[in-house]
Order: structure tokens, then C-alpha cells, then sequence
């Protein structure tokens, strides 16, 4: 932490940094109209395909009984995962006290935000009577994984908003005095959202306290929510999903492929609000060595969970595994692991590699990568059943996406980055109390 | 794919769009007909789709449609029942594997029963060969209704459940479609309505059996039921019953008997099974079905060469 | 979905060719067709024929003499039709052994003996049939040719044996039926299983059998016995039920009434119910205080 300014100093630093990390929240120019016109085209062709599904059934999807799970469920698996970054950074990493956090922390918890909702929403999507979505509350079992990822899903997303919104409130008061002529929708919600706050020395210690508590609260939650999604597959009794580290490699896979997805929001972020003095390259720099770091250990589970059933090449397994190394899904897997996991690790290593724009390029091949391997986790398996597929027509052999499902399974990508759109415009994407203060501006001013 | 398959269909297709569907589902032929009330002859003849998968004439008096017997009971009442089961009974099925010859009546006349569509299968004969050099035989698989159930222990709402006498049922009216059920299957015993089915196509409209699964649903899940409409009646499973060659013995366990749904013999469960090595299908997996195979030794039909060379292709394939 | 369309008319066309195939005539070879019995046909054979038949035939063949076989393509035929008399003893022997599409090989089912039992009992429908080798012994079936039989029983709950006594109407007269075959029979779920081989019954009209105590009874242990006569073409259906305690005592142990994994939603086990209550209640009771303490957040000066 910078020593403390004298007071003019600070007034005049804290200043530039409430407008400088303000200022996008009151531009709606025409770059951001076409954004949002994108946005609600995508939403709009997911509608019409969504339309389509509730209408003539799932029939409309590429699914049949031989790969009843399909793009929807993939997707589901990489937005649980995506979802878990905020838990990694802002808890994990908050509470052992590193510090090159603070512009990324607000950044990767809206990402969790908005892939943990969505991630609820993606398996009503994919369910073939979501009218009857109430009956898992009526009639739950609690034997059931399904009922189990639910609760986690809900308590998850519950737990993200807080950890979004608490650190944030201090920030809220400022720019609800700072912008005062802002939309009214804006500043309802900043209302609602800085519960009174006056900026005593009290609250502060209250919300740390909170903070602290949810930062603990949330490393099991979110452990158990994609270990929970693992167990989907794994409590079955399928070739390639019947695993035993499915948890833990669900998870740091998760983690790869959050850290790739913040990557993404945080170059993007950088440019378009021209945070440049804000998220700097030092920090991407600590955030490539993160992503090679959770690369490194996802890697190490990848092994595990490969190498061990290939080197048996167990009945069932072998035509699985197979497939997958030199069969027809061949190119999937090695896109994945290739992707995915293996060139995050070999070229962040160059510090030259380590720079916002290739970074920016990387993280798209990462998360690319990572989506693609959810899909190969979730689909193959299925069209390797332990008996033959047969009476059937030949289309039940292999499994292709149709167009109304693809639409739906971007249309929802495109809802999670609508909710970070929403999110980014509501509320500064890098903390002001916090940046201020590590910049030397003392809580008087800030407070003022 | 079977060639006796497919020109079913077809047939199957026009019984069903010749609008005497509610007939279907109830009579689904002779050996129902005895269960009927007596109501008089009016001389008028309809043709019906036996289990056996014949046109067979039946006097129109005769039929009573699904409907007027299902009414007597609601939907909740069907529902309490079929979630009950028979107390007491423990239904096992044993298939002789040597008496099989891909004859399909099984899969016909349960298609025909549960209004399903060509590629649904409750039952369904596949082509085995276990090893490169291992014989090829015909092996009819239904659900195995496991004691260990993988696909009930899944289910989020207890859509899909094991009544007392160790039945695995579906409920329609409760299922949300999730599909959780067909990934935890490890047998492939379920099919999903993808798209709109028979039954709401025809506008088959009768208060829903939870021991038929009909109507069928769009949206939900359908298996082998082992026909728990028939057992409540205390007749064999269609596919027992529609069996020319003799395959299947069905009975309860907690009586040791299986009576053979050609024949009609009963003979001891347990001698059954011992005197013939019977075995479970894929057993590693601690599932405990109750059905059970007998090897297909000294079998009576022997595998069709079309199908051998058919099944070499698929192996080439791989 | 265009393959799946090639591939159904392509299987008709096969099915066409298929079934044209199996329709044309069943040629036996010339040595197979004079093949002769190495026993002469007799009583016990065409009884124990009958047997056989019941079990393994008639499923499709039907009731020889009524043209009740099944409708098959092709048809399987009456035993009892000229279709069958005119062919040699080799010839049959033959087609059942081997079979052939709807007609299943015997060869590993049935002992040759059997095979010939069963032949040596459709024969017995054949009015020209000439043995081909030995003479046959001409005496008749040795049994009862009286009318009205019936049938009374005898338990003893000590050995579990039933006797059974047969009596019929000869000549005006109520006497003991000897060389009737009765069989033995508990009633099951879907048929009666029957005890043994059936029995016939000596000088006296009686017939006796031991009965199994293994076998599971209802809850006490009982069971519904079956006394029938087996020749019911002959007398007619003639059975006597009766109800005895030489079973075991089926205790019933409903499953759904204990807690599983697999068991419905009320039937959760303990373990996970309170692991599930405990976790949940725990995060959700922390999240609503931190909640509550946001909502004061206001109240702190």
C-alpha cells in the first residue's frame, strides 16, 4: 500500500478515480447500442428456437435415447464451472491476503454471478416438462444428485451476489452521490443497494467481518457445487464417467477455465472503459501465472483420469478411450487438451506472452477449449452404452446439435454475458474504495 | 434393425391410424379377450393386433375400450395402486437364450400395448457376441428391475420408483423430463418421448395407467413396466405371452415358480436356474436384476448367417 | 434419417425374399428319408410322445386333429393332417431334429428316443400308418376305458403324500379305475407346477406322491394341491383341489419399508437426511445473518 497523500492530493486522486472508473457507467454511445443490439438478437433467436422446443417437444434438439444428454447439459457443466472462479479469487486467494486482487476481484465475481444464475436457468432448458419445474420442490428426493445440485446451484448464486454486492456498497454511496443525473433505473437500484451507507468506521468493520465470514462460507459451497455436477455423471455406472476423481477434476478444471473466462472480461473491460491505469499489465500478469498454475494441476488430474483407463483399456472403457484418442472424437479431445489445458501452460510461461492482448487471444482458445471438453465429458460416453445400440435408426449411432438447440445454447451464453453487461453498467467493474485507498487516499475523503 | 421389424411398423401404423386404438390398448388380442365382461353380440367385426402380432376378427360387441375399464377408477386412485404394488410378490423373469431366434413377437406386441413408436423399445432383441471368437446369439433385453437400482436412486421428484413387489415403474404425471434416469441406466432400458407421441396424436384421451404408461406423454419417460397392468390381472407380461418359442418364464420368486409364457409350464425357480447355470447381466455392476438368462446352449435356432455377417461389419466398424 | 428409409425398404425387399424362401418345400435327404425307428412304437412310447409334444409342440402345432395350429407363414400344420401321414418316419424324424426357420432344431433339446416317442405319438393319428421295420406290439394302451371318473384324496400332513383314488363308471358299475395316469400339481401365480411324473394308478385306482416341504407356502406354510387326471382328452377335465400346511412359511418383508438409496422420498436414509438438513441449515441460517446484518448496516453511526 502507498504511503498516505496529503489531503489536496488525495482529493485530487480520489476524484480521477471516481471519474475514471465511472465515467463508462453513464455512456450508452453506439458501440455499446450495437453490443446490446447483438445481445438482443441473440436473445431474441433463442426465444424463437426456445419457442420451437416448448412447442414440438425435445425431438427439436439432435438428442435421442442413445445421447439423452447433450449441448445443454455441456454447456451447464462449463457455466458451473466458469462460475467457480469468483470463489477462487476472491475467497481463496482474498483470504491468504494477495493483494494484486483488487481490480479483478468485482470483475471475476460478476462473471460468477452470471454463469451461476444461468447455470439454474440451462437445466430448466434442458428439461422436457419445465412446467412441472416446481414438482422438485413438492416432491424432491434428497437421494437424488439432481436435487443436491440445485440446492448448491441456488446457495451458490445466493452466496456470489452477496460477496458481489458487500464490497461493493461503500462504492455504491460514491457514485450515487457522483452521478446524481444518471437513468432512474441506475439509481433505484444504487438506492437499494448502499443500505444507508455513511461510511463509518463501524460499518466498515461490519462489512469486512461479513465479507470474511462469506469468503469462508463459500470455498465449501463452491467446492460442493461442481464436485455435486461431477457426481452427475459419476454416480453412474457409464464408461468414462464412472471415475472416482470426477470431483476434484471437475473442479480444477473449473478453475482453468473461470481464470481464461476473466481473462476475457478483464481485457475487454480494459479497453472498452479504458481502464488501462487500473487493470495493468502487472495484473495480468499475476493472472497468467494463476491460469498456469490451475492449468498445471488440471493437467495432472487429466493424466489421472486418462492415462490410468487407457493403460487397463478395461472392457467398455477401451472403445471409450479409443474414440477419444484416435476415433471419431479425436479432434474434439485433442482441440480440448490442446486448448484447453496444454498451451496456456507452455506459452504463458514467456513473459512476453504474458501481455493483456495475446493473453486476450489465449484465454478465448482456453475457454473454447474448456467448453469443448465439457462436451466430450458429456456426449461420447453416452453413445458407448455397455450393450449394443441396435434396432434403431442409424442417426441414434452418432449425435449432432440442430440449429433451435445451438441458438438456445448460445442464446444463454449470450444471457450470462447479458447479465455481465447489465452488471457493468450498474456498477464500477473495479472497486473505488478500495483502489483509492491502496492508492493512498485516506477513508475521510473517501468518505466525503 | 430387423427386416420383420420394419414391415411391422407399417402395418402396426395403419392399425393404429384405422382408429380403433382404445381397442388396442385393452384387447391387444385373444388372450385378453377372456378378461372382458360378456356384452352381446352385435355381429359387427373389427380387426385387431393380437400380442402375437396377428390382424386377428373380433366381434366389435366384444371389445371394451381402455377407456370404459379405466374410468372406473381416477387418476389418483390408478396412481395410488400402481405406486403400491401387489404385496407379497416378488416378479422375476428368466429368458432362455437358447430358445430365442429373433423372432420379435416380444417387442411387437409390447410396442403395441404401450403405444410406442418404431425406435422405442421396452424390449428389445438385440445381437450379442461377447468376443471376438465367442458365439453370436439373440438376446432379448427388457429392464431388469434391479434391486439396486441405478435409475431410481437418480430421480429428482420420484417420478421413476420400485413398488413392494420390485416393479421399477414411471409416473408420467410427475416425471419432469430430465433424463437423469436414461444416463444412470446402464442397461439402456429407457426411452424418452422426444417429440409428440402416439397417443397425443391421436388424441387418445383416458385417464393415465401408471401400470400401461399410457397414454404416453411428450416430454417424460417410458421403460418396461413387466406389463404390472397384465400381473394385476394375473396374466403374463405381453412379451411372455406373445413369445412363439418358448423364451420367457415369468413368476414370482417369494413362490419359487416361473411359468413359460408358450407352454404355460411351471416348473421351480430355483431348479431353473440351477439346472440351466442361469446368470444376470453384467452382475460387476451390483445392480441385482431380476431377470435372468439362461445360456444359449444347445439352443434351437441357430444365429442367422445374414446376421453374423452384419454383426462383423459393425465390429469392422469400431 | 435417408439411410434409416433406405435401410427399412431395403430389409422388406429382404423380408419378401426371406419369406418366399422359407415357403418353398422342405427337402429331406433321400438316406435321411428312410431312416426308421431302432424301437417299435408302443403304449409307453406314444404316451411319453404325448408328453413331449404337449411341452414342445403344441405351442404351435396346436391340438392334433382340431386344425388349431398357429397361423404362421408358413403354416406349421395339423399332426394329424395328411400333410404329415404321408411323409416317411425318416422324414420327420428329420425335420425335428434339424428344424427350420419357425421350426426349431431339437437335436440338443430332445434325446433321439424323445424324438421318436414324439413321432411314434403323431402316428397315432395316422389311420394308414404302416410300421416301416418291426412289427409293433398290437396290444392296446392298458387303460381304463370306463366313463365318469373321479377323483377323492387321501393326505397325510406326516410324509406330506397324497393319495389319490380313482374311480369310474364300467358297466354300470362304481369301481376303482386302475391304469389311469394322474398328475401332481401346486397351484402357482400363473399355472400349477407339477410334482414329479405323473403317476398311475394301480389295481386299486390309486396313485400315490410325496409332496416337497421346501416349496413356499403362504404364511403358514400352505399350499394349494392339484390332483388331475392327465389323459383329459380321454375323461374329460377331472381335478380336486386341496389346501395343506407341508410348505415353508412365507414371512412377507415388504422392501419399502426400510430406508434406502434407491427407495422413494420418504424412505431417505437418516445418514443423508440429516447430513442434508445439517449443511443446508448451517450455510443458509449464515447467509440469512449476514443478510440481516446488511439490513443494519444503516443502524451503525
Amino acid at each position: 500500500m502507498a504511503q498516505t497523500l496529503p489531503k489536496e492530493e488525495a482529493k485530487a486522486r480520489f476524484s480521477k478515480i471516481v471519474s475514471d472508473l465511472t465515467k463508462p457507467l453513464s455512456q450508452f454511445g453506439q458501440s455499446f447500442q450495437v453490443w446490446g443490439f447483438v445481445l438482443f438478437t441473440i436473445i431474441t433467436l433463442f426465444g424463437y428456437a426456445y419457442f420451437l422446443q416448448l412447442r414440438d417437444g425435445l425431438g427439436v434438439t439432435g438428442m435421442h435415447d442413445y445421447a439423452a444428454w447433450g449441448m445443454y447439459i455441456a454447456n451447464f457443466v462449463f457455466f458451473v464451472a466458469a462460475a467457480l472462479v469468483g470463489m477462487l479469487i476472491t475467497a481463496v486467494l482474498g483470504l491468504i491476503g494477495i493483494k494484486w486482487i483488487t481490480p479483478v476481484s468485482r470483475i471475476a465475481e460478476m462473471v460468477a454471478v452470471a454463469f451461476a444464475m444461468m447455470a439454474g436457468l440451462v437445466i430448466v432448458f434442458d428439461m422436457g416438462r419445465p412446467d412441472r419445474l416446481l414438482n422438485v420442490f413438492l416432491y424432491g428426493r434428497l437421494q437424488s444428485p439432481i436435487v443436491w445440485d440445485l440446492t448448491v446451484v441456488m446457495t451458490y448464486t445466493v452466496i456470489s451476489l452477496l460477496l458481489l454486492i458487500l464490497p461493493m456498497i461503500p462504492d455504491i454511496a460514491i457514485i450515487k452521490k457522483n452521478l446524481p443525473n444518471a437513468p432512474k433505473w441506475q439509481r433505484i437500484t444504487w438506492n437499494l443497494l448502499s443500505f444507508g451507507w455513511t461510511g463509518t468506521p463501524e460499518q466498515y468493520k461490519s462489512i469486512h467481518r461479513l465479507v470474511r465470514v462469506l469468503a469462508v462460507l463459500i470455498v465449501p459451497v463452491a467446492l460442493a457445487i461442481h464436485t455435486v455436477t461431477s457426481w452427475l455423471f459419476a454416480s453412474t455406472l457409464r464408461h468414462g464417467w464412472d471415475s472416482t476423481i470426477f470431483g476434484p477434476y471437475f473442479v480444477t478444471g473449473a478453475f482453468v477455465s473461470g481464470v481464461a473466462a476473466v481473462i476475457i472480461a478483464m481485457y475487454i473491460f480494459r479497453v472498452n472503459y479504458k481502464l488501462e491505469n487500473y487493470i495493468t499489465d502487472f495484473h495480468f500478469d499475476k493472472i497468467a501465472k494463476l491460469l498456469v498454475l490451475t492449468s498445471l494441476v488440471y493437467f495432472y488430474f487429466n493424466i489421472n483420469e486418462f492415462l490410468v483407463p487407457a493403460y487397463k483399456m478395461k472392457q467398455g472403457d477401451d472403445h471409450h478411450i479409443l474414440s477419444l484418442f484416435v476415433g471419431e472424437w479425436a479432434g474434439w479431445f485433442w482441440f480440448a487438451q490442446v486448448f484447453g489445458n496444454i498451451l496456456p501452460i507452455i506459452l504463458l510461461l514467456f513473459k512476453k506472452m504474458r501481455k493483456p492482448t495475446p493473453m486476450f487471444y489465449l484465454a478465448i482458445l482456453t475457454v473454447l477449449g474448456a467448453w469443448a471438453k465439457r462436451y466430450i465429458i458429456v456426449v461420447p460416453t453416452q453413445l458407448h452404452p455397455h450393450l449394443p445400440v441396435q434396432n434403431v435408426p442409424e442417426a441414434f449411432h452418432v449425435y449432432y446439435p440442430t440449429g433451435p438447440e445451438i441458438a438456445i445454447t448460445i442464446g444463454t451464453i449470450g444471457m450470462a454475458i447479458t447479465i455481465i453487461t447489465i452488471l457493468a453498467k450498474l456498477f464500477p467493474v473495479v472497486s473505488i474504495w478500495e483502489t483509492a485507498k491502496e492508492d493512498g487516499v485516506d477513508m475521510d475523503t473517501i468518505n466525503e | 434393425m430387423g427386416e420383420q421389424n420394419s414391415s411391422n411398423e407399417t402395418s402396426r401404423r395403419n392399425f393404429l391410424k384405422s382408429g380403433i386404438v382404445a381397442g388396442a390398448a385393452a384387447v391387444t388380442g385373444v388372450n385378453l379377450l377372456s378378461s372382458f365382461a360378456p356384452v352381446e353380440d352385435k355381429g359387427q367385426k373389427v380387426k385387431v393386433l393380437t400380442p402375437e402380432g396377428n390382424i386377428v376378427e373380433v366381434d366389435d360387441a366384444k371389445m371394451v375400450p381402455v377407456k370404459e375399464i379405466q374410468q372406473e377408477l381416477g387418476l389418483t386412485e390408478l396412481q395410488k395402486r400402481g405406486r403400491e404394488g401387489i404385496a407379497g410378490k416378488h416378479w422375476v423373469m428368466v429368458i432362455d437364450l437358447a430358445k430365442c431366434r429373433n423372432a420379435r413377437k416380444c417387442m411387437e406386441s409390447c410396442q403395441n400395448a404401450h403405444h410406442l413408436k418404431p425406435a422405442q423399445h421396452h424390449i428389445n432383441v438385440l445381437q450379442m457376441q461377447d468376443g471376438e471368437h465367442t458365439a453370436p446369439y439373440y438376446m432379448p433385453k427388457p429392464c431388469m428391475h434391479c434391486d439396486n437400482t441405478p435409475c431410481t436412486k437418480v430421480c429428482p421428484v420420484d417420478a421413476t420408483f420400485k413398488r413392494q413387489d420390485g416393479i421399477i415403474l414411471i409416473d408420467n404425471e410427475r416425471c419432469i423430463g430430465c433424463r437423469f434416469c436414461v444416463a444412470a441406466c446402464p442397461y439402456s432400458a429407457r426411452v424418452f418421448n422426444w417429440t409428440e407421441t402416439l397417443d397425443e396424436k391421436n388424441a387418445y384421451e383416458v385417464p393415465y395407467n401408471i401400470e400401461l404408461n399410457v397414454p404416453q406423454k411428450k416430454g417424460t419417460i417410458s421403460k418396461c413396466l413387466f406389463s404390472a397392468d397384465r400381473l394385476r390381472e394375473g396374466l403374463l407380461p405381453y412379451c411372455v405371452s406373445a413369445c412363439p418359442n418358448g423364451t420367457y418364464w415369468f413368476g414370482d420368486l417369494n413362490e419359487d415358480a416361473v411359468t413359460n409364457g408358450t407352454t404355460g409350464e411351471t416348473v421351480r425357480f430355483s431348479q431353473l436356474i440351477e439346472e440351466n447355470d442361469a446368470y444376470t447381466l453384467l452382475p460387476e455392476l451390483g445392480t441385482k436384476p431380476n431377470v435372468y438368462y439362461l445360456p444359449a446352449k444347445d439352443r434351437q435356432f441357430p444365429f442367422s448367417e445374414e446376421d453374423k455377417k452384419k454383426l462383423e461389419e459393425s465390429r469392422h466398424q469400431h | 434419417m435417408k439411410n434409416f428409409k433406405r435401410y427399412i425398404s431395403l430389409s422388406i425387399a429382404l423380408s419378401v425374399v426371406f419369406s418366399t424362401l422359407v415357403a418353398q418345400d422342405w427337402e429331406v435327404p433321400l438316406t435321411e428319408k428312410s431312416v426308421v425307428s431302432p424301437i417299435a412304437f408302443g403304449p409307453s412310447t406314444q404316451q411319453h410322445g404325448k408328453d413331449l409334444f404337449n411341452t414342445n409342440c403344441k405351442s404351435c402345432h396346436g391340438t392334433p386333429g382340431t386344425e388349431s395350429f398357429l397361423p404362421l407363414n408358413p403354416p406349421p400344420g395339423d399332426p394329424a393332417s395328411e400333410k404329415f401321414s404321408k411323409q416317411t418316419d425318416g422324414e420327420l424324424f428329420y425335420k425335428i431334429t434339424n428344424g427350420k426357420g419357425g421350426m426349431p432344431q431339437f437335436k440338443n433339446m430332445l434325446s433321439e428316443q424323445d424324438r421318436w416317442d414324439v413321432i411314434s405319438y403323431i402316428r397315432t393319428f395316422h389311420k394308414d400308418y404302416k410300421p416301416a421295420n418291426i412289427e409293433v406290439a398290437s396290444e392296446a394302451v392298458q387303460s381304463f376305458s370306463g366313463t365318469d371318473l373321479s377323483i377323492t384324496l387321501q393326505t397325510n400332513a406326516d410324509s406330506a403324500e397324497v393319495i389319490a383314488q380313482v374311480k369310474g363308471m364300467k358297466d354300470g358299475q362304481l369301481i376303482n379305475a386302475s391304469g389311469v395316469r394322474v398328475s401332481f400339481l401346486v397351484k402357482r401365480n400363473f399355472g400349477f407346477l407339477p410334482i414329479g411324473d405323473p403317476a398311475t394308478t394301480n389295481e386299486q385306482g390309486l396313485a400315490q406322491m410325496k409332496y416337497p416341504t421346501d416349496l413356499p407356502g403362504d404364511s403358514i406354510g400352505q399350499y394349494q394341491i392339484r390332483v388331475k387326471l392327465v389323459d383329459d382328452d380321454v375323461y374329460g377335465q377331472v381335478t380336486v383341489d386341496q389346501t395343506v400346511q407341508w410348505g415353508q412359511a412365507f414371512i412377507y418383508d415388504n422392501p419399502l419399508n426400510y430406508r434406502a438409496l434407491w427407495g422413494n422420498r420418504a424412505n431417505v436414509p437418516l445418514w443423508l437426511l440429516f447430513s442434508y438438513f445439517g449443511i443446508v441449515g448451517g450455510v443458509w441460517i449464515t447467509i440469512l445473518w449476514v443478510v440481516l446484518q446488511m439490513l443494519k448496516l444503516k443502524k451503525l453511526k
